[in-house]
C-alpha cells in the first residue's frame, strides 16, 4: 500500500475581499499518495488553483495544516520552503513563465543552478529533461520563437529536471489549443507512469481531469465528488 | 431667414488644452501618487542643481553688498572719488581738488584694520579723517553729532588720540581716557582713548568694531606721511558727475585716478571671479546631473505607461496631447524642484556666509558680516534654469510616447518594445566632443568673469553632454563583456548580468547621471593635484630660504617695517636677507598685484620662476626701465615680451619694458614684478610683506631660528617660519583641499545612490513576475536580492567606468584650458590616479547598496501577486 505523501489537515484559505472575506478553501482535509495522479477540477472560484498554491508553498493557509513527505510546510522558514520547492516540487504554470530573455536550456536549468549543482551535473540533467519532452532540438532558442505548446514542454521540463517527488500543475492547458493541449496531457501522463511521479494537476476541462488516477471535484472550497479510477487505492482519511 | 450656422462639435475640433489637462488628471497624477518614493528622489536632484547655484548667487551678492555698504558708508554720497596706488596718494590732492570749480567738499581718507595687542582675532575696523579740516563742515561718514570728542584740540594735536565705538569699548572694558594696545602694521602701539563713535554710518556697518584716528595718524600707521588712501569728492548738483571728472583729471594730472566712487567695488567684484567661476562650475555639475536623474525618471514612467498611452491614443487623444502631458509633468517637476531649491539655496548661503566672510576678509579684503538676501537676477536665472533642465530631459522622451505605434503594443501582453528614434545616438555624441573641443582650443582673452565662466562651462557641458551621449554604446560594449562574464560565473552573476543587458537605454540613463557625478570628483581632483604639483614648485623657489619672516597671506594682509630686515641682516650666522613686497594695484581699472624681489640678496641671484626672458632681464629691471610679469597677468592683457607697460605711480606715470614672464600665483588677477629698489623709488614704499633669511655658510639654522624669533618678536603682525614648517603648513593647506575633495566623492556617491535606486525602483516594478517566477522555481529572498545587488553595482560601475573615460579628458582640459581662461594659470597636468580609482570603488559599493533596500521590499513581496500579473 502506498504512502500518503501529501496531507491537508482542516486546510482553511480566508481572502480579505472589500468589506467582507472569501473563503476559498474551507477545511479541507486531503490525502494524496506517492505516485498518484490527482486532478482537481470544478467551476471558477471553485478554490482548486488556491489548493495547488498552498501546496506548492506559494500561499500560507488561514488555518490548518499542510504536510509534504512528512514535512509540514509552516514549520518551514520562507528561504527552507523555497529550497524545499526548488528540490523536491516542480510547477507548471497555465502561462508558462519562461524567462524571456534566457534559451529554452537556460530557463530549464534555473532551479538547478539555484541549487548549485555542478555544471556537468546541469548539463546533463538538462539535456535529459528537454530530451523528456522532445525539444532537445530548441534548447538554444528563447520562448520568443517558440510556440505555445513548444513553451509549456520546456516548462514541463524545467519542472522536471530537479527530479521532483511532486509536479504541480496548474490548467497547463489553459493556453494552448486543443490539439496541444492533449500532447501536453499525454506527456505529464506518460512522465508519471514512468517515472512515478506524483501529479496534481488543476484544470476546469473534464477531458483533461479524467486522465488523473483520481478526479476530485471543489465547489465553494470544499470537496464535493470525487471519482477514482482503476489503479486508483483508496485513501483513508483520518 | 437664414438658417443658423450649427455649432462645431468640440469632438471634431478637439480642443489640446484639455486633452493635455484630461490626460493629467488621469493618466499622470494617478502615476505619480503611485510612484511617490520615485518621483521625490527626482526632485532631489532638481532641488540640489537649483540650490548650489541660488546658494553661489546670494553669497556672492550678499558679500559684494556688504562691501558695496562698506564703501557707501566710507564714501556717503561722493560720486567720485580720487584714487591711486595702493601706497597711497599725496593728501594734498585734496586742498587742490577744492579749487576745482563744481567741487563743494574733498575729504581725504585712509582706511585699514587693526587688532587688539591682547585679542589678535578682534579686528578693528580703523578710519583716518581729517578732523581739524572737518571744523564747521559736516563730514558724511562721521557727522559731528555721532562723533563725540570732548576734547577736540587735544585729540588732533595727540598722534595717539583714538575715538572708539561705543560697543567696542565695552569689548575692551575701556572708557573715556584709558589706555589701549593696538597691533598696527608698524608694531604695537598705545593709544589713548579721547572720543566715542555712535553706532552710524560706519560704526554701525561693521557692528560697532570702529575705530576713528586723525588723518595724519592714520597715514603714520597704515601707509606714509602724507599720503592718503582715496579722496571722496562731493561736487555741485548742478554739475554732471562726468564734467566734474574731467576738471579733476585736468586739475590732477597722472598723479592719481579720477573714477566714480562704485569703481573700486566693481574692483572688488573682479576680484572674486575666479571664486564664482568655480562655484559656477560646481553648479553646472549638479544641474546636469539633475538632467539625467529626470530624464531617467520621464523615460521610465514613459515605458510603464506604454499601455495607458496606446489606449488613450486608441480613444482619440492627440499626438500632441500626449506629447504635451508629459511636458507638463517635466514641467512640474521643475517647478517643485525650483522651488525646493530656492528654499534650500538661501539656508545653505545662510548656514555658509560667516564662513565665507572670513575667508574673503582673510584673503582679499575686509568685509562685514551682513545679511543673506536673495538676489533676483540670479535667483530667477536658477529657476529658470532649473525648469529649463526639466523641460529639456523630458522633451525627448515625450516626442517619443506621441510618436508610440498603437496597435503593436495593444496587442501585445505586455506592450511592444518601442520602435522610435533614440535621442541617444553617438552622431550627436561626437558632435558635441568636437564642438567641445573647437571651445577647448579657441584662443580666447575674455574680459570678464562672466564672460569666462560662459564659455568654461559652454565647453565642459558640450563634452559632458557628448559623453552622456555616447553612454548607450560604452553600456553595450560593457553588456558585451558582462555576458561573456555571466555566461561563465554563478547564477547571481549571470542572472545580473541578464538583468543588466536588456535595457541599455535606462542603463545608459542612469549611468549618465553617476558619470557626471564621478567627473566632477576627478576633474576636481586634477585641479587640485596639479595645482598642487605647479604651485609647489613655486611657492618652494619663493620660499627657498631656511627662515621667513613674513605677515599672514593674502592681500588684506598687514606689512612691516623694513627697519626689521635691517636688524635680520645684523644677527650673527646671517648671510643675507631677501626682501619682498607686494600689493594691491590698479591696472587700467582691473586690480593686479604689484611685486617687488630682491635679486641682489638672493644667493642663486634667481628669486623668480622664470618661463620666458629676455636676455639681461634682471640688470634690465635693476636699471628701472624694465618689469616682469607672471603668466595670467600676460595672458590677461595679452602682454608678451618686449610689451610696453605704462604704470601709475606716486611718482609719476612711467614706461616700462617687459623682459620676463614668470610663474607667479600670488593671486589668479596677474601679477607685476619690480626690482625691489626701483619699487622703492618709484612707489615710496620701503615696507616689507618677507624678509626671506638665508643663513652663512655652516651656520646653525635651529639657533639662528631662535635668534631671529627674538628680533621679530615685537611685530605681532609677522610671523618666523624655517623651511620645513613652510613646507609642512603648505601640505596641510593641500591636505585640507584633498579633504574637501572627500565630501565630493560623498556627493559623486549620492548621486550614484538616486540613480540606481530609481534605475531599480522601476526594474523591478517591471520584472515582478519574473521575480515571482524565480522565487516559485526556487530561488530565495536573498539569492535575488544579492542579484539586484549584483546588478545595481554594475550599473554603477559602468557610471563610473565612462565617467573615468570622460574624466580623463575633461580634467586635461579643465586643468589645461580652463584653469587658463579663469585664472591665466598654466599648470602642469597631474591626473589622480588613486582619487579616481577609489572613487570607482566606492561609487560600485554605493550602487550595490543602494539597490539593497528597493531589493529587498520587492522579494519579499507576495510570490503569488506576482505570478499573476499580466
Amino acid at each position: 500500500m502506498r504512502e500518503i505523501l501529501i496531507r491537508f489537515d482542516g486546510v482553511e484559505k480566508v481572502y480579505a475581499a472589500g468589506a467582507g472575506s472569501v473563503r476559498a478553501v474551507d477545511h479541507l482535509d486531503l490525502g494524496i499518495l506517492r505516485g498518484e495522479f490527482l486532478t482537481l477540477t470544478g467551476p471558477s472560484g471553485s478554490g482548486k488553483s488556491t489548493v495547488l498554491n498552498l501546496m506548492a508553498g506559494l500561499d500560507s493557509p488561514t488555518a490548518g495544516e499542510i504536510t509534504i513527505d512528512g514535512q509540514r510546510l509552516a514549520a518551514m522558514s520562507d528561504d527552507a520552503l523555497t529550497i524545499f520547492r526548488r528540490r523536491k516540487l516542480g510547477i507548471i504554470f497555465q502561462f508558462f513563465n519562461l524567462l524571456p530573455t534566457l534559451t529554452a536550456a537556460e530557463n530549464v536549468a534555473l532551479p538547478l543552478r539555484a541549487d548549485r549543482r555542478p555544471r556537468a551535473e546541469i548539463a546533463e540533467r538538462v539535456a535529459a529533461a528537454l530530451g523528456a519532452v522532445a525539444m532537445g532540438h530548441r534548447a538554444r532558442h528563447r520562448p520568443a520563437e517558440l510556440s505555445g505548446g513548444e513553451m509549456q514542454r520546456v516548462a514541463i521540463a524545467r519542472a522536471l529536471v530537479i527530479d521532483p517527488i511532486v509536479l504541480l500543475a496548474d490548467e497547463p492547458t489553459g493556453n494552448l489549443d486543443s490539439k496541444m493541449g492533449q500532447e501536453i496531457l499525454e506527456l505529464v501522463k506518460g512522465m508519471s507512469e514512468r517515472t512515478g511521479v506524483t501529479v496534481v494537476l488543476v484544470t476546469h476541462d473534464l477531458r483533461a481531469a479524467a486522465y488523473g488516477d483520481r478526479m476530485i471535484t471543489l465547489r465553494d472550497g470544499r470537496i464535493i465528488d470525487e471519482v477514482t479510477g482503476p489503479r486508483h487505492e483508496t485513501v483513508h482519511h483520518a | 431667414m437664414r438658417p443658423r450656422p450649427q455649432p462645431r462639435s468640440s469632438g471634431v475640433t478637439g480642443a489640446p488644452e484639455s486633452g493635455v489637462i484630461a490626460l493629467f488628471f488621469t493618466v499622470s497624477l494617478p502615476y505619480l501618487r503611485a510612484h511617490a518614493g520615485r518621483i521625490l528622489l527626482t526632485l532631489l536632484g532638481v532641488i540640489i542643481g537649483v540650490q548650489g547655484m541660488v546658494a553661489m548667487g546670494a553669497l556672492n551678492r550678499s558679500i559684494i553688498a556688504s562691501f558695496e555698504a562698506g564703501l557707501e558708508a566710507i564714501a556717503g554720497d561722493a560720486r567720485l572719488q580720487i584714487a591711486g596706488a595702493e601706497t597711497g596718494i599725496p593728501d594734498t590732492l585734496a586742498e587742490e581738488a577744492l579749487r576745482v570749480p563744481g567741487v563743494t567738499s574733498a575729504v581725504a581718507v585712509v582706511d585699514g584694520s587693526l587688532t587688539a595687542a591682547s585679542d589678535p582675532s578682534l579686528r578693528i575696523r580703523t578710519f583716518g579723517i581729517d578732523l581739524l579740516g572737518m571744523v564747521g563742515t559736516r563730514s558724511p561718514q562721521f557727522p559731528r553729532e555721532h562723533v563725540h570728542i570732548p576734547d577736540e584740540l587735544r585729540f588732533v594735536n595727540a598722534l595717539d588720540s583714538i575715538a572708539l565705538g561705543t560697543p567696542l569699548l565695552e569689548r575692551l572694558g575701556v572708557a573715556v581716557g584709558d589706555t589701549v594696545r593696538l597691533a598696527t602694521p608698524s608694531g604695537v602701539r598705545s593709544y589713548v582713548v579721547r572720543g566715542t563713535l555712535d553706532d552710524f554710518g560706519p560704526t554701525k556697518l561693521y557692528g560697532g568694531l570702529v575705530a576713528l584716528l586723525d588723518l595724519p595718524a592714520a597715514e603714520d600707521v597704515f601707509l606714509s606721511p602724507g599720503l592718503a588712501q582715496t579722496i571722496f569728492i562731493h561736487g555741485d548738483p548742478a554739475v554732471d558727475t562726468d564734467t566734474l571728472a574731467t576738471r579733476l583729471r585736468t586739475a590732477i594730472g597722472d598723479r592719481a585716478r579720477v573714477e566714480r566712487t562704485e569703481a573700486r567695488g566693481q574692483q572688488m567684484d573682479a576680484l572674486l571671479g575666479s571664486i564664482r567661476i568655480a562655484l559656477a562650475l560646481a553648479s553646472l555639475v549638479t544641474m546636469i546631473t539633475a538632467f539625467f536623474i529626470i530624464y531617467e525618471t520621464i523615460t521610465i514612467s514613459i515605458e510603464q505607461r506604454r499601455r495607458e498611452i496606446a489606449v488613450t491614443r486608441s480613444l482619440g487623444f492627440t499626438r500632441r496631447a500626449i506629447a504635451g502631458v508629459f511636458v507638463l509633468e517635466s514641467l512640474l517637476l521643475g517647478l517643485l524642484g525650483a522651488a525646493g531649491g530656492v528654499a534650500g539655496g538661501y539656508l545653505l548661503a545662510r548656514l555658509s556666509l560667516a564662513t565665507a566672510v572670513a575667508g574673503v576678509s582673510g584673503m582679499y579684503f575686509t568685509v562685514a558680516p551682513g545679511e543673506v538676501s536673495l538676489p533676483l537676477r540670479e535667483t530667477l536665472v536658477a529657476i529658470g534654469l532649473g525648469i529649463l533642465v526639466c523641460i529639456a530631459a523630458g522633451i525627448a522622451p515625450a516626442l517619443g510616447a506621441a510618436r508610440e505605434p498603437v496597435a503593436p503594443v495593444l496587442r501585445s501582453a505586455r506592450g511592444a518594445r518601442t520602435t522610435t528614434r533614440s535621442p541617444w545616438s553617438p552622431g550627436r555624441g561626437l558632435a558635441a566632443i568636437i564642438a567641445a573641443l573647437v571651445v577647448f582650443m579657441a584662443d580666447l582673452r575674455l574680459p570678464t568673469a562672466g564672460a569666462k565662466t560662459a564659455w568654461i562651462i559652454l565647453g565642459h557641458a558640450l563634452f559632458l553632454f557628448g559623453m552622456a551621449f555616447l553612454a548607450p554604446g560604452f553600456v553595450r560594449a560593457a553588456s558585451l563583456l558582462a555576458a561573456w562574464v555571466g555566461s561563465r560565473a554563478d547564477l547571481t552573476v549571470s542572472l545580473a548580468t541578464d538583468f543588466f543587458v536588456r535595457q541599455p537605454r535606462r542603463v545608459a540613463a542612469a549611468a549618465s547621471a553617476i558619470m557626471v557625478g564621478y567627473t566632477l570628483v576627478v576633474v576636481l581632483g586634477a585641479v587640485v593635484h596639479s595645482i598642487n604639483a605647479t604651485l609647489s614648485a613655486w611657492l618652494y623657489r619663493t620660499f627657498g630660504a631656511e627662515i621667513s619672516v613674513g605677515t599672514s597671506p593674502g592681500l588684506s594682509s598687514a606689512s612691516f617695517d623694513p627697519g626689521l630686515a635691517e636688524d635680520l641682516r645684523r644677527l650673527p650666522g646671517v648671510g643675507s636677507v631677501e626682501i619682498y613686497r607686494k600689493k594691491l594695484f590698479i591696472y587700467g581699472d582691473r586690480p593686479v598685484v604689484i611685486a617687488a624681489f630682491d635679486r641682489a640678496n638672493r644667493p642663486d641671484g634667481n628669486p623668480l620662476l622664470l618661463v620666458a626672458a629676455a636676455a639681461n632681464a634682471y640688470e634690465d629691471a635693476a636699471r628701472g626701465d624694465a618689469v616682469m610679469v607672471s603668466e595670467s597677468f600676460a595672458f590677461r592683457y595679452g602682454a608678451g615680451l618686449g610689451a610696453a607697460l605704462d604704470l601709475d605711480t606716486p611718482s609719476g606715470r612711467r614706461s616700462f619694458r617687459i623682459v620676463g614672464i614668470a610663474r607667479d600665483y600670488t593671486m589668479d588677477v596677474g601679477t607685476i614684478l619690480v626690482d625691489i629698489d626701483v619699487y622703492r623709488e618709484l612707489w615710496r614704499d620701503a615696507r616689507l610683506t618677507y624678509a626671506h633669511v638665508w643663513p652663512a655658510p655652516g651656520a646653525d639654522v635651529a639657533a639662528l631660528r631662535e635668534v631671529v624669533n627674538r628680533a621679530a618678536h615685537d611685530d605681532p603682525n609677522v610671523t618666523v617660519v624655517t623651511n620645513a614648517e613652510f613646507r609642512s603648513e603648505v601640505e596641510a593647506r593641500i591636505g585640507d583641499l584633498l579633504r574637501v575633495l572627500g565630501s565630493l566623492q560623498v556627493f559623486a556617491c549620492a548621486v550614484a545612490v538616486l540613480g540606481v535606486v530609481n534605475f531599480v525602483l522601476a526594474a523591478l516594478l517591471d520584472r515582478r513576475r519574473e521575480i515571482a517566477v524565480l522565487r516559485s522555481v526556487g530561488l530565495t529572498a536573498s539569492e535575488l536580492g544579492r542579484i539586484i545587488m549584483t546588478e545595481g553595482a554594475m550599473v554603477g560601475a559602468v557610471g563610473a567606468g565612462v565617467g573615468l573615460i570622460a574624466g580623463i579628458p575633461a580634467s586635461y582640459f579643465m586643468v589645461k584650458h580652463s584653469m587658463l581662461v579663469a585664472m591665466g594659470w598654466s599648470l602642469d597636468f597631474r591626473f589622480p590616479v588613486v582619487l579616481a580609482l577609489t572613487t570607482l570603488v566606492a561609487i560600485t559599493i554605493a550602487a550595490a547598496l543602494a539597490a539593497y533596500f528597493p531589493a529587498r521590499h520587492i522579494t519579499r513581496g507576495a510570490i503569488l501577486a506576482g505570478l499573476e500579473m499580466e
